[in-house]
C-alpha cells in the first residue's frame, strides 16, 4: 500500500520537476547551447567573419593553437589570474562579511559602501581604473609620490600589469562576494556559536570549528563561481590595458576576441575557445568533487 | 501575501513583455533588416521610377565634427533626392569595427558602410563590398582625387571606396619652451624638415623629469589598442628606409626584419628606455597641459585646441612644423572613406549619396565643418588657407610624402604585429631581433590564413 | 589579544575598506563636475586634486539637453529591458533551482552537469552564432533578442540552489502528505524563506542587465533603442574623450542602484526566519 503511494508519489514529483525546469531548460538550450554547438562546428572550418562562404578544415585550427606561443601565453595569463585573484578576493570578501555581520550603529553604511563598487559598471570602472592608474598624472601615483612611496606604473610596465588588473577586479567584485558570504552566514544559528563558547572555545577556534565547516555550502558556490569568472576574464582587460603593455594581460577571452573581431579569423577564435572549454571543465569537475561531500547533488 | 505577490509580477511581466514586443513590432517595419526597401517598391527599381521612396541605411562611427557635417549633406542630398531616404547611425568610435563586422556577418550590413582604408583590402577580399570603377567613369571626377587617395583605396585593380579626406601628422611644438632653453624653432618648410637626431637633441634639451615635462611625444595617442598607434609607428620604419612587406605583398622576411628596421627599433627604444624623453603613458591633453614640448598631431587638433584650451594659442603658445625625417621624408596618410556593401538592393542610390557626399562639392562642405584634410586637388584649391599657414605644411606633405599602409587583406595581422613590435620594443625593452622575428612570424600567419 | 587592541582595529580595518572602496568612485564623481581642462591638470598631492576648483554643473547639462543623444531616452530603454529580465528570470530560475535543490527525479545530475557547464563558455565566444540565430529568428534591432536570451542565468540558479537546500525535506514530505501540490509548496512554502536570496538575486540580475553592453552594441541598430552603457561609451571617440560627460553620465546611473541597494539592504541580510527549523 505505501509502496504504490510512493510509486505514485514519486512520478508526481518527476514529472512536476521537469515541468519547473522546462522553461530554464529550453531557453537554454535554444539560446546558448545550440550556438555553443553551432561554435564548434565553426572551430572545423576555415571561417573568415565576414567571408560569404566557409570550407571545412578538420582539426588545423586545433593543431595551430598548439603551436600558438600568443595563445599560450594568454593561457598562462588566464591562470595566473584566477591563481591569485581567488584566495585573495574569497579572503578580503570572508573578512568583511565577518567585520559587518553583527549589527552595530552604522553597519547598514559600511555594508552599502563596500557594495558600492558593484554597482559601478564594469566597463565604467575599468576606465576609471585606467585613469587612476596612469603613472605621472593618475590619482593613484600622485597619493604615492605625495607621501613618499615610489610610483606604480601598471600601464605600462609588463612585470606588474596583471597585478593592476588583479587589483581592480578585487575592488570591484569583493562587496558582491561579500553579500554572498553574509547571506551563508546568516544561516549558521546563533545556538551554535553559545555552545561552542561555553565549551571554552576562542574566537579564532570559533572560526574554524563552527564557522568555516558550516559555510562549506557557500564557499563551494564562491570557489566554482569566482573560478569560472576569474577564467572568463575579459572587459576590464580590453578597456583598461588593452592586453598590452606589450601583450602582458592578453587574457584567453581577450585572445579570442582579437582573433575573432580583429584578425577576422573566427574559425581559429572558435578553436581556442573550445578548448580552454575544455580546460576549464575539468577544472570544474575536480572542484565539484572536492566540495562534493557537503553539497546535496 | 506571496501568492499575490507571485501573481502580480507574472501579470507585471506578461504586459511588460507585451508592451516591449508590439513596441518595437511598431515601428520596426524598415529597420528590421537594414538595406531593404520599402515593400512597395521591387529590388530591380532604380532612381528611374521616382515615386517610390527608397530607404538606405548608412553606419558610421562616432565623431561630433564629422556628425554635423553629415546632417548637413544629407539634408541637401534628401531636398534634392526626395526619392531617396538616409538612415545615418553612428556607431561608438571604438566599437564600430565590432559591429559592422558583425553585421556582415550575419548577412544583413547596411547599405552604406564607411571604412577606414586600409581595412579596405579584407572587405574587397570577402568581397563584402562592390568595386566602384565603373560609378567613378561616369561621374566620380576620379582624376581629381589625389594619387596616394587612390592608391590607397584600390585592391586587386579596382577602387573599392571613394575617401571623405585624407590625413596626415606633423610635428607641435610648445614655442615657449623652445624660446626658454633657446632651442632654435624648426623650419616650416616641407622640404627642410628635422632629423631624428635634431629632434632627439631638442628633445634632450627640453625634457624636465622634475617637473613632469616630457620633451617628445612620437605618436599622437601613445601606446593605445587600437590602429592609431601603428598608424604613427609605421612612418618611422618607413623613414628609415624600411619596408615592411615584400613588393608582392607575400612575405615580410628579409623586409621588416632588415637592418633599416632594426635602426629605427634601436632608437625606438632608446627615446622610452634610454634617453627617456618619450612618455611610456601619454596623459590626456598632455602637449596642451605642457607636459609634452614636442608632439604630432592631425589637422583637428586645431579646432581641439580652440574649444578646449582657448589659452593655449597657435602661434605664441605653439607652433607647427613638417614631421621629422630620417633617410626618407615620410608621413603615413590614409583615413576614411564610404563604401557599398555587396548586399545593398540599391547600389545606383546608394552611389548617388556616396558621390554626393565625396564629390567636388560635398568635399569641399567636408572640409569647411571637419577640417580635415580634403582628398581631392579641386577642394585644395578653392580654400586659401589651406595654401597658408599651418595648414599648408600638412598639405604639402600629404602630397609630396604621402605613404599610404599596406592594401592587403591581411592588413589587421600586420597592424596588429607592428602595434605589438613598438609595445614589446618601446614599453618591454624587449630585445629587438626577438621582437621583429616575432612580428615577422605574425604576419606570415595572417598572410597564410588568407591562402589555405 | 585582547578588546581594548581589537576593537579599535576592526574599525581601522572598516574605514580603510571603506575608503578603498570609495575612492575611485568619488574621484569619478568628483570629476563630472569639472571642466574639461581641469580634470588632468592636478597631478600633485593637494586640495585642487581631491575638489574641483571649478564647480561646474555643464557636463550634466550636456548630457541631457544633446538632441542627438536623448540620454533620458537611453535610461527608460535600459530599464525596461532590465526589469522584464529581472522579473521573468527570478520566475525563471527560481523554479528551475527549486526543482534541482529540492526534487527528486531521473536524470538529475545529467541536467544539472549540462546546466553548469555552460557557465564555462564565455559569452564573447557564442556571441557572433547567438547573432545569426537572432537574424535567423528575425530579432535584430528588436528588444526581444536583449531580452529573451537573457532570462536563464544560470549563476542565478546555482545561487539559488543553495539557499532552497536549506529547507529540510521532511517539511516538503509533510505537505505533500496534506495533499499540497508542488507548485503551491514551491510557492507558499518555500519561497518565502529564500526572500532574501530572491532579492539578492534580483538586484544582481538588475545589475547585470544595466552592465550589458557588448550584446546591445551588436544586436541594436538604432541610436535611439540603446542602451545606457553603449550610449556612454559613444562619448568617446578618437580624438577627444569626454571625460567629463561620460563620469556624469556614470554617476547618474549608478544612483538608482544604490538606492535600491540601501533601502534593500536590510532586507536580505537578516537571518532567514524559519522558526523550528534548525537545530
Amino acid at each position: 500500500m505505501r509502496g504504490y503511494r510512493s510509486a505514485i508519489y514519486e512520478k508526481q514529483e518527476s514529472r512536476a520537476a521537469f515541468l519547473f525546469i522546462l522553461p530554464a531548460f529550453v531557453l537554454l538550450a535554444v539560446f546558448i547551447f545550440y550556438p555553443m554547438l553551432h561554435a564548434l562546428v565553426i572551430s572545423f572550418q576555415n571561417y573568415n567573419l565576414i567571408a560569404a562562404e566557409h570550407h571545412f578544415n578538420g582539426i588545423a585550427n586545433y593543431r595551430k593553437l598548439f603551436s600558438d606561443e600568443t595563445f599560450g601565453a594568454s593561457l598562462w595569463h588566464s591562470f595566473y589570474f584566477t591563481l591569485v585573484v581567488l584566495p585573495v578576493q574569497t579572503a578580503i570578501s570572508l573578512g568583511l562579511a565577518l567585520l559587518v555581520q553583527k549589527k552595530f550603529r552604522g553597519v547598514g553604511f559600511f555594508r552599502t559602501v563596500y557594495f558600492v563598487p558593484v554597482a559601478v559598471s564594469f566597463a565604467v570602472a575599468s576606465t576609471i581604473f585606467r585613469l587612476i592608474y596612469n603613472k605621472d598624472y593618475g590619482m593613484l601615483n600622485a597619493v604615492l609620490k605625495g607621501i613618499g612611496l615610489p610610483a606604480l606604473d601598471f600601464l605600462s610596465n609588463p612585470d606588474i600589469s596583471m597585478l593592476g588588473i588583479i587589483v581592480l577586479c578585487i575592488w570591484r567584485a569583493m562587496g558582491f562576494v561579500m553579500v554572498i558570504f553574509l547571506a551563508g552566514l546568516n544561516n549558521i544559528p546563533d545556538s551554535l556559536y553559545e555552545a561552542a563558547h561555553v565549551d571554552g572555545a576562542n574566537a579564532v577556534q570559533r572560526f574554524f570549528l563552527v564557522t568555516l565547516p558550516l559555510l562549506k555550502r557557500t564557499m563551494a558556490f564562491v570557489v566554482i563561481i569566482t573560478t569560472m569568472d576569474a577564467l572568463k576574464i575579459f572587459i576590464p582587460i580590453y578597456i583598461t590595458t588593452s592586453g598590452g603593455p606589450a601583450g602582458s594581460t592578453s587574457t584567453v577571452v581577450h585572445f579570442i576576441y582579437e582573433t575573432a573581431f580583429k584578425q577576422m579569423n573566427m574559425g581559429y577564435a572558435a578553436a581556442a575557445a573550445f578548448l580552454f572549454f575544455f580546460l576549464v571543465l575539468i577544472i570544474s569537475i575536480v572542484q565539484l568533487r572536492v566540495f562534493r561531500t557537503d553539497v546535496e547533488y | 501575501m506571496r501568492k499575490r505577490l507571485l501573481l502580480l509580477s507574472a501579470a507585471l511581466l506578461a504586459t511588460a513583455s507585451l508592451a516591449a514586443c508590439s513596441n518595437d513590432n511598431g515601428n520596426d517595419g524598415s529597420s528590421a533588416s537594414p538595406g531593404s526597401s520599402q515593400p512597395s517598391s521591387q529590388g530591380a527599381s532604380s532612381s528611374g521610377s521616382s515615386d517610390e521612396v527608397v530607404t538606405l541605411s548608412f553606419w558610421r562611427h562616432d565623431y561630433a565634427p564629422e556628425a554635423e557635417a553629415f546632417k548637413k549633406l544629407i539634408a541637401s542630398f534628401e531636398e534634392s533626392h526626395p526619392n531617396i531616404k538616409i538612415d545615418f547611425q553612428m556607431i561608438p568610435n571604438d566599437q564600430y569595427e565590432t559591429k559592422i563586422r558583425t553585421a556582415l556577418a550575419g548577412g544583413n550590413p547596411p547599405d552604406i558602410m564607411a571604412l577606414d582604408a586600409p581595412t579596405l583590402a579584407s572587405y574587397a577580399n570577402q568581397k563584402a563590398i562592390i568595386p566602384l570603377d565603373d560609378y567613378f567613369a561616369k561621374d566620380g571626377n576620379k582624376d581629381d582625387l589625389l594619387k596616394p587617395v587612390i592608391e590607397g583605396l584600390t585592391f586587386d585593380g579596382k577602387m573599392y571606396a571613394a575617401p571623405n579626406n585624407e590625413g596626415t601628422i606633423v610635428m607641435f611644438y610648445n614655442k615657449k619652451m623652445f624660446e626658454e632653453k633657446g632651442i632654435p624653432l624648426p623650419s616650416k618648410n616641407v622640404d627642410e624638415a628635422w632629423t631624428w637626431d635634431q629632434v632627439l637633441d631638442a628633445a634632450k634639451k627640453l625634457n624636465d623629469p622634475a617637473k613632469g615635462v616630457y620633451g617628445w611625444n612620437p605618436t599622437p595617442w601613445g601606446f593605445v589598442g587600437h590602429e592609431g598607434a601603428p598608424y604613427s609607428e609605421m612612418a618611422f620604419l618607413w623613414q628609415a628606409g624600411a619596408e615592411i612587406l615584400s613588393p608582392d605583398g607575400k612575405t615580410a622576411k628579409g623586409y621588416l626584419d632588415s637592418a633599416e628596421s632594426k635602426k629605427a627599433l634601436t632608437f625606438w627604444q632608446n627615446l622610452f628606455n634610454g634617453d627617456k624623453v618619450s612618455p611610456k603613458e601619454l596623459p590626456q591633453d598632455a602637449f596642451w597641459n605642457g607636459k609634452v614640448a614636442i608632439h604630432v598631431d592631425g589637422p583637428f587638433a586645431f579646432q581641439y585646441q580652440e574649444q578646449n584650451f582657448p589659452n593655449f594659442k597657435l602661434g605664441e603658445d605653439y607652433d607647427v612644423a613638417p614631421l621629422w625625417k630620417e633617410s626618407k621624408m615620410i608621413g603615413t596618410t590614409g583615413s576614411w572613406g564610404m563604401a557599398i556593401t555587396s548586399h545593398s538592393e540599391h547600389p545606383d542610390e546608394a552611389w548617388q549619396f556616396v558621390n554626393w557626399v565625396t564629390g567636388v562639392e560635398g568635399s569641399k562642405v567636408w572640409y569647411e565643418e571637419t577640417k580635415n584634410l580634403p582628398a581631392r586637388q579641386s577642394t585644395f584649391d578653392a580654400f586659401q588657407e589651406l595654401k597658408e599657414y599651418p595648414m599648408n605644411i600638412y598639405a604639402e606633405q600629404l602630397a609630396k610624402y604621402g605613404h599610404p599602409r599596406p592594401v592587403t587583406p591581411a592588413y589587421p595581422a600586420i597592424s596588429e604585429a607592428i602595434r605589438l613590435l613598438f609595445e614589446d620594443v618601446g614599453l618591454g625593452n624587449a630585445d629587438i631581433d626577438d621582437s621583429l622575428a616575432k612580428a615577422v612570424k605574425k604576419i606570415e600567419d595572417g598572410i597564410a590564413t588568407l591562402n589555405p | 589579544m585582547n578588546r581594548a587592541v581589537l576593537l579599535p582595529l576592526r574599525w581601522l580595518v572598516l574605514i580603510l575598506a571603506a575608503v578603498v572602496s570609495l575612492f575611485p568612485i568619488y574621484w569619478m564623481v568628483m570629476s563630472s563636475f569639472r571642466t574639461h581642462e581641469e580634470i588632468f591638470k592636478y597631478t600633485t598631492l593637494s586640495k585642487e586634486l581631491f575638489l574641483p576648483v571649478h564647480w561646474t554643473l555643464d557636463n550634466y547639462r550636456e548630457i541631457f539637453l544633446d538632441p542627438s543623444k536623448p540620454f533620458g531616452r537611453y535610461i527608460v530603454n535600459t530599464l525596461i529591458v532590465a526589469i522584464v529580465v529581472t522579473a521573468a528570470g527570478l520566475v525563471v530560475n527560481s523554479m528551475a533551482a527549486f526543482a534541482f535543490a529540492k526534487l527528486k527525479f531521473r536524470f538529475k545530475r545529467g541536467l544539472l552537469a549540462f546546466f553548469l557547464s555552460s557557465l564555462v563558455i564565455p559569452y564573447e565566444v557564442i556571441m557572433i552564432p547567438q547573432y545569426l540565430l537572432m537574424r535567423d529568428f528575425g530579432w535584430i534591432n528588436d528588444y526581444r533578442a536583449l531580452i529573451i536570451p537573457q532570462i536563464v542565468w544560470v549563476f542565478g540558479i546555482f545561487m539559488l540552489i543553495q539557499f532552497f537546500s536549506d529547507v529540510p525535506r521532511d517539511i516538503l514530505d509533510a505537505a505533500r502528505m496534506d495533499g499540497a501540490s508542488w507548485a503551491r509548496i514551491y510557492a507558499v512554502i518555500v519561497l518565502p524563506t529564500a526572500v532574501p536570496a530572491i532579492i539578492t538575486l534580483g538586484i544582481m540580475t538588475f545589475l547585470n542587465q544595466w552592465d550589458s553592453f557588448l550584446w546591445p552594441l551588436v544586436v541594436i541598430n538604432e541610436e535611439k533603442k540603446q542602451v545606457i552603457q553603449v550610449a556612454i561609451s559613444s562619448f568617446q571617440s578618437l580624438r577627444g574623450i569626454s571625460w567629463g560627460k561620460i563620469m556624469a553620465a556614470t554617476t547618474i546611473s549608478s544612483v538608482p542602484i544604490l538606492a535600491v541597494f540601501l533601502l534593500l539592504q536590510r532586507y536580505y541580510v537578516q537571518g532567514i526566519t524559519m522558526s523550528g527549523v534548525k537545530g
